[in-house]
């Protein structure tokens, strides 16, 4: 019906309706599934998030190595390009699924239930932790739940200790904050006390460990860390 | 970057919306963007003109974007041109 006087012409009317759904719905419901997924899977999963060279795929490398073969261990990477990431965990002898954006700067939950489907081709049915490694940067892959347990937030010395303060909303959703490459702690100007207090400004109940993947150091604290998880 | 994709998230519901009201096209969106979401509201406007012109449902739409504290990115309101004889 027309508004103005009621006829039964073909005005157009205008309807309004009150919405409210969040964008984000979509990959949340995904989330959801992946999350029933790996729990069915018996896998603790985690989501690795950092700058570009932070340091991640190594720390992986290098906790896959140092767990031997207490667990049973399966990687997704996720990278804009390239099977590089892959191919340095496959050398450590775990199942790992390459993902690739083809440009985006973030996985999202559709992609990482692909790499659940072709983790359980590669691997089987049953993983105790499954780590999945994150496009590099600081940024949007935080905004993206995967359905994973444990979101990871990993910030290297040269990178500098105001990042938490600059870049809040990783620190703010992670519940571990890794502070990588202390090796290079004398050469820095970093301030393990300044990145620790930013990120607690923003997270008060953020975990914090300390570690270089290189030099082995704080590396036990991290499989504790993972272990009681 | 991420914009993007939400702005296609945001063009599927606009038609799923439009499907279940009987809308022919839609007049305006609001959409409300937490300034802790990493999106970008001049880049989702931008993504979003982009976008609109080769999609004839909402190609005349008026984009409105409030902007709050929180973490999230929300359609809150949406107002439907539909036809009479509906």
């Amino acid at each position: 019906m027309c508004e103005t006087c009621g006829c039964g012409g073909d005005a157009s009317a205008g309807l309004q309706l009150e919405v409210n759904v969040s964008l984000m719905e979509e990959n949340r419901r995904l989330a959801r599934e992946n999350r029933r997924i790996m729990e069915n899977m018996g896998a603790r999963s985690f989501n690795f998030m950092g700058s570009p060279g932070c340091g991640k795929t190594y720390l992986l490398e290098k906790s896959i190595a140092g767990l031997g073969n207490r667990f049973r261990v399966g990687v997704i990477e996720g990278d804009i390009e390239t099977e590089r990431d892959a191919q340095r965990i496959r050398a450590q002898g775990v199942p790992v699924v390459q993902l690739t954006t083809g440009g985006a700067c973030h996985l999202n939950a559709a992609l990482v239930r692909k790499g659940l489907e072709e983790l359980k081709a590669h691997g089987g049915n049953r993983f105790d932790l499954i780590f999945i490694e994150n496009v590099g940067n600081l940024v949007c892959p935080s905004d993206f739940d995967l359905g994973e347990e444990v979101k990871v937030a990993l910030l290297s010395v040269p990178e500098g200790s105001d990042k938490p303060a600059k870049y809040p909303a990783l620190f703010r959703r992670a519940s571990l904050f890794l502070i990588t490459k202390m090796d290079l702690l004398p050469h820095f100007d970093f301030s393990v006390e300044e990145a620790v207090s930013l990120a607690r400004e923003i997270n008060p109940k953020i975990e914090v460990l300390c570690l270089s993947a290189k030099t082995g150091q704080g590396m036990e604290s991290w499989f504790q860390w993972l272990m009681h998880q | 970057m991420h914009e993007l994709s939400l702005v296609h998230g945001l063009r599927e519901t606009l038609h799923r919306l439009s499907d279940e009201h009987g809308g022919r096209k839609v007049a305006r969106v609001e959409v409300a963007i937490g300034r802790l979401s990493c999106c970008v509201p001049t880049t989702f406007s931008f993504v979003f003109g982009a976008i609109k012109r080769d999609d004839p449902l909402i190609s005349q739409a008026e984009l409105v974007i409030e902007e709050n504290d929180g973490d999230d990115v929300v359609l809150m309101r949406v107002e439907l041109e539909v036809s009479d004889d509906v």
